[in-house]
């Protein structure tokens, strides 16, 4: 591994990139920036380079980390060579984030050292790890949505002095010549609230990279982009690479693991399984490391949709409109129907109406104008309450914010909505016996992997979704509506989620499924509605064979198709 | 701290015979209640709301119970000179407002100053944009490799000082005196007029200038229809501050039904 | 390790501090400490005098409680009490014919129905309009304040200074029969199972609590937010009222102008130690009631200021508030 990183260097020079052929439009500016970024890194490990060996960005050897009695970490070495792409992988809980958390300063290891370019480093805090050159993008960005790009850059600034505005503009003049260097274009004039979920992305690592990082720690960056933005990133992924930063990136998609990274580490139950790189690996292969072997090749049995009678509309929305949450668009205008028996899928970057539409359909979000009819009731003033007792059941797109009460055990969750309903009411007193029975019965049936006692907050995100998975079943909905049922979740839970959803559907029960993963959508959808800008742009009665097409409209170029 | 603040602005010219020591000891006062507050709940954790009310209670009986000990004996209640009004120059003629608005005392102007630089400090600066991305987002502030605690502790403690400074106001600028109860409620109409606000100075201000104008306009009003012998029971126009402040947060929560409050408000970090 | 030394750090200074004060005005810190926690048990009379202060406290405290466990910050108890004596004591002035039993129930009755109205103001304002109900609560505290001061200066007032005619006879409340303390204590120590009953054992309480702990999870639920908030806040009321009129019948024996006695936020203290829990809400309240009759004795007995022993109470408070916050983390 050692001998790698000047191979690597002397790639940085130019090789690379000008490999690059088929990426023209990334190839003008990768050549620019990698010439510019050598000349600054030959000045920063220079002596370094004459020796013939490279320590490792970074060395992390037997790390070892426990949470009260949960081993998150136990002895894991792991490594990164100067200008690489290393991917990490694993199953949500695995790890990978606590490893980070660890390089990052968020958490300190119980066991094991780090070394940051052959220095061995104590890692506290943040701070530390910036000072060494570490920036990490989190999931879930640290962005202030009310402040603009270089006030949010400002904001990391160290000492507690007044910023002038002409500092402001110097900040936002160097993050000008940053965007250009690294080819990361933000648009600077907007609050952060404004931008685009990408535009973000770019600001957070625009951040890092002001702040003199050399290594970056990438967590989930392309879960929220279009497949379009996703394939870009991991372009933009490499050119950072090339240009001498060490980048981490953890992730749960294959196929850009395959094509974008150097190197990848596979660690499962907090144990490194493997370290591969993509040449001598397949997908299949990453995978069953992942899951481990007994669960891999599990796949959603999709017989019998074939026999599904799909007469009964269920719900009907009608030119349905509603201003935004907070994002850039609201709903404009949407109609479509969902029948007993059949899957509708709502594909869509999010951020295009998605959440609205949930809101709209939940009850929880004021409409406009037009009409959400279910079993033939207009609903659309009604209270969240009167549509359940329509038949409505919901997994919402935000778990913890509006599924599930994470102070809560499981038990009192599984009872949420059917506490004030015999038999668990009697004579207005709760009957604590029949509630503690449900609860058993649907741990059971889910495979919660928890007591009726635990505390949601405690189960990872797979379990706690099959908490809210079990209440929403448990109710006989005959519309079930699933937004974003699978974020977040590895993929055995993912599995077991769709499994349910199509074992609805042939149970009769209509499923509007709001997914912005196209591939669980093609899987389980019998027709795929694309939502764009709030509209939605086109619809699919034969998901399968239409992936590109539909991928397109998710980017928003007009391919209309109107199902049969 | 508004007691506090009022005590302090008191003794302060009491013994320093001049009115601008009287508010700067108004202000070290407030704050060194706020530090305690800060402690308490900033590195000890502990609930904002109660270790507030118990420093209310504390400022509070902490200030009667000095202004006991040295005036207690005196026949009548001691008066200082506070700030007299100044006129600017030329704009106090003006008809109509000039007397109203340029014809102050000091304190006023030191608040209404001290509004614009507050705002500023807020939105221009960087501890400005700390203390806010602290409210929206304090793991974010955390990552960014500062002290939500550090800012916390200046954002109570510059708090704390304006509360201070409010006291020195009422006492310097407008009774002149110090009386058991003086704030009567006004910590909490503060309170409301910031939620009112939705977090913003301006608004603030503006909350501040409807409930001012309601409490002056109600004293005019009852004045201008006779008084204790009017038809209309006093008690419906002092009432009329807090009703007016109600009706406006009704109407504010219809039309916008969404709190611009900083999301980690009150939520310990 | 760090935050246990500053914990005792902090601890000391607050002693430091009172003690020094109390020395000041010249006594002995150990025989005031003492004093306060001894007085209230030491006699039959003080005792009953602190069974006497406990009850409203009480009664509002569990009335709090309900409110809070449904995230609902209702300030305003004030107020709500002021409405209970106003509406139950108006009607009590007229009732001087009745039998004592119709008396006493109406008036408590009525009381509890005052201050539910007030209460439930503010839990329409929030669960339909998403007006906070710390604010609502708490100006409606000036505006029942008000109102009350109105209506005995002028429509009820009896004599010279502004209150109302003696309560009749009839809605005296009855006494116990062990102690020289009328039924409101009672009543007091039989809401605190009831609250346990209610937000622990009934459905409205599993969704009150549901609301309390995340509104979004409840009302994606389908849970009625506004109809549980405005019950909610009337049950809280309904305490406080209560509270408000057995005062009024009770000590006062008429309806006084100073019942704005800042006793709902006393009750937030109590209810915010103890942790919204009834068992919690009986001891929190018998510690603070303790440490104001103590008080008010030491006063007299080490010839203390009236205005040092709200600071005692408030560095008592304080320390117990560290010291919880330390045994939980």
């Amino acid at each position: 591994m050692v001998a790698r990183g000047p191979a690597r260097k002397a790639q940085a020079g130019g090789t690379r990139v000008a490999g690059g052929g088929d990426r023209l439009g990334v190839l003008a500016i990768g050549v620019e920036s990698s010439i510019v970024v050598t000349n600054a890194r030959n000045r920063y490990v220079g002596g370094l380079l004459t020796k013939g060996s490279l320590p490792p960005a970074v060395d992390m050897r037997g790390v070892s980390k426990t949470f009260g009695r949960l081993v998150a970490l136990d002895g894991v070495d792991f490594d990164i060579a100067c200008g690489e792409v290393h991917a990490l992988l694993g199953e949500n809980g695995a790890g990978k984030s606590t490893l980070m958390s660890v390089l990052f300063g968020l958490h300190r290891a119980d066991e094991g050292s780090i070394a940051i370019h052959g220095t061995p480093a104590e890692i506290r805090s943040p701070q530390d790890s910036a000072s060494l050159g570490i920036g990490m993008v989190h999931q879930h960005f640290r962005l202030v949505p009310t402040l603009t790009a270089a006030q949010n850059i400002a904001l990391g600034l160290s000492g507690q002095r007044l910023v002038r505005p002409k500092e402001l503009r110097e900040i936002d003049d160097r993050i000008a010549a940053l965007s250009e260097q690294f080819g990361l274009e933000v648009p600077r004039g907007l609050s952060v609230w404004q931008m685009s979920v990408g535009d973000r992305q770019r600001l957070e690592i625009l951040r890092a990279l002001y702040h003199e990082a050399r290594i970056l720690i990438l967590d989930e960056p392309t879960a929220v982009l279009t497949p379009g933005e996703a394939e870009r990133f991991v372009d933009q992924m490499r050119q950072l690479a090339d240009a001498g930063r060490s980048i981490v990136v953890i992730t749960h998609h294959l196929d850009e693991v395959m094509r974008g990274s150097d190197r990848i580490t596979v660690l499962r139950q907090g144990r490194k399984v493997g370290e591969v790189s993509p040449a001598d690996t397949s997908v299949r292969e990453l995978a069953e490391m992942m899951v481990g072997s007994e669960a891999a090749g599990r796949v959603v049995s999709r017989e019998c949709r074939s026999d599904r009678s799909a007469d009964d509309v269920i719900m009907r929305v009608d030119d349905l409109r509603a201003r935004s949450l907070g994002g850039a668009v609201g709903i404009a205008g949407v109609d479509f129907e969902v029948r007993s028996g059949e899957v509708v899928g709502i594909a869509g970057v999010e951020g295009n109406g998605q959440v609205e539409l949930e809101g709209a359909i939940v009850g929880t979000v004021r409409v406009d104008s037009g009409a959400v009819v279910v079993g033939g009731r207009d609903v659309t003033s009604a209270t969240p309450g009167t549509r359940m007792s329509e038949g409505l059941s919901v997994i919402p797109s935000d778990r913890y914010r509006s599924g599930v009460i994470g102070s809560w055990s499981v038990e009192r969750n599984l009872a949420l909505l059917t506490i004030s309903k015999r038999p668990f009411a009697r004579r207005g007193r709760i009957d604590h016996r029949e509630v503690r029975e449900q609860a058993v019965r649907l741990i059971r049936d889910f495979s919660v992997k928890a007591k009726p006692v635990t505390t949601v907050e405690s189960l990872s995100g797979g379990h706690a979704q099959r908490v809210v998975l079990a209440r929403c079943l448990d109710s006989n909905p005959r519309l079930l509506l699933a937004a974003q049922p699978t974020r977040g979740l590895d993929v055995g839970a993912a599995a077991f989620v769709r499994q349910a959803l199509l074992d609805q559907a042939d149970r009769g029960v209509g499923v509007l499924l709001i997914s912005s993963d196209l591939d669980e959508l093609l899987e389980v959808s019998d027709r795929v509605l694309v939502m764009y800008r709030g509209r939605i742009v086109g619809a699919w009665s034969d998901p399968g064979g239409s992936r590109a097409e539909i991928g397109q409209a998710m980017g928003g170029s007009h391919v209309a198709h109107v199902a049969p | 701290m508004l007691t506090v603040g009022a005590l302090g602005a008191f003794l302060g010219e009491w013994y320093g015979n001049s009115a601008w020591v009287g508010m700067m000891t108004a202000v070290v006062a407030a704050m060194g209640l706020g530090a305690l507050h800060a402690a308490l709940t900033i590195n000890l954790k502990l609930d904002q709301i109660v270790t507030g009310i118990m420093l209310v209670l504390l400022g509070v009986s902490c200030s009667d119970f000095v202004y006991d000990s040295i005036f207690g004996d005196a026949e009548s209640p001691p008066r200082i000179d506070g700030f007299e009004p100044v006129d600017i120059p030329g704009l106090s003629s003006v008809p109509a407002v000039g007397v109203i608005l340029f014809q102050q005392p000091t304190v006023v102007y030191v608040a209404l100053a001290t509004c614009v630089g507050a705002w500023w400090v807020l939105h221009r600066s960087a501890i400005g944009l700390t203390i806010r991305a602290a409210g929206e987002d304090p793991e974010t502030v955390a990552a960014a490799g500062k002290s939500v605690a550090q800012v916390r502790w200046v954002a109570v403690l510059t708090g704390a000082g304006l509360a201070g400074l409010g006291g020195a106001v009422l006492v310097l600028g407008q009774l002149q005196l110090y009386s058991f109860g003086l704030i009567a409620g006004r910590g909490w109409i503060a309170i409301a007029m910031v939620i009112l606000s939705r977090w913003t100075i301006p608004g603030a201000l503006a909350g501040a200038f409807v409930f001012g104008v309601a409490d002056s306009f109600q004293l005019r009003v009852q004045a201008a229809s006779g008084g204790l012998d009017s038809n209309v029971p006093v008690e419906f126009f002092q009432m009329l501050p807090y009703v007016t402040t109600l009706l406006v947060l009704v109407v504010a929560s219809i039309r916008g039904r969404r709190s611009a409050a900083p999301a980690a408000l009150g939520v310990p970090l | 390790m760090m935050a246990s030394r500053a914990v005792v750090r902090v601890g000391i200074a607050l002693f430091l501090i009172v003690s020094a004060v109390v020395i000041a005005a010249g006594a002995n810190p150990f025989s005031v400490a003492w004093n306060i926690t001894r007085t209230p048990f030491e006699s039959v009379s003080n005792f009953e005098q602190y069974l006497l202060a406990l009850t409203p406290l009480l009664l509002v405290s569990c009335g709090l409680a309900i409110a809070f466990r449904g995230g609902l910050y209702n300030i305003g108890a004030d107020g709500q009490m002021i409405a209970g004596a106003i509406v139950g004591g108006g009607v009590g002035i007229e009732l001087s014919g009745a039998p004592r039993l119709v008396g006493v129930v109406a008036v408590l009755v009525l009381g509890a129905v005052g201050g539910a109205a007030w209460g439930a103001l503010s839990g329409v304002l929030r669960g339909r309009y998403g007006v906070s109900e710390v604010l609502s609560s708490l100006l409606l505290i000036f505006v029942a304040d008000f109102i009350l001061r109105y209506l005995v200066r002028d429509p009820w007032r009896d004599g010279f200074l502004p209150q109302s005619a003696r309560l009749p006879e009839s809605t005296k409340l009855p006494e116990l029969q062990v102690v020289d303390v009328h039924i409101g204590l009672l009543i007091a120590l039989a809401v605190v199972p009831l609250l346990w009953l209610l937000v622990d054992h009934t459905p409205f309480g599993f969704r009150l609590q549901a609301l309390g702990a995340s509104e979004e999870v409840a009302r994606a639920s389908g849970i009625a937010i506004a109809r549980t908030a405005t019950v909610a806040m009337a049950l809280s009321g309904a305490c406080a009222g209560m509270a408000g009129v057995i005062q009024t019948v009770a000590i006062e024996g008429r309806i006084v102008q100073s019942l704005n006695s800042g006793l709902g936020f006393t009750a937030i203290v109590v209810v915010l130690v103890a942790r919204m829990r009834a068992l919690g809400v009986l001891l929190a309240s018998a510690f603070v009631v303790m440490l104001t009759v103590g008080g008010e004795t030491v006063q007299r007995s080490d010839g203390l200021s009236a205005f040092i022993v709200p600071m005692i109470q408030a560095v008592a408070i304080l320390v117990v508030l560290v010291m919880d916050q330390q045994g939980r983390s």
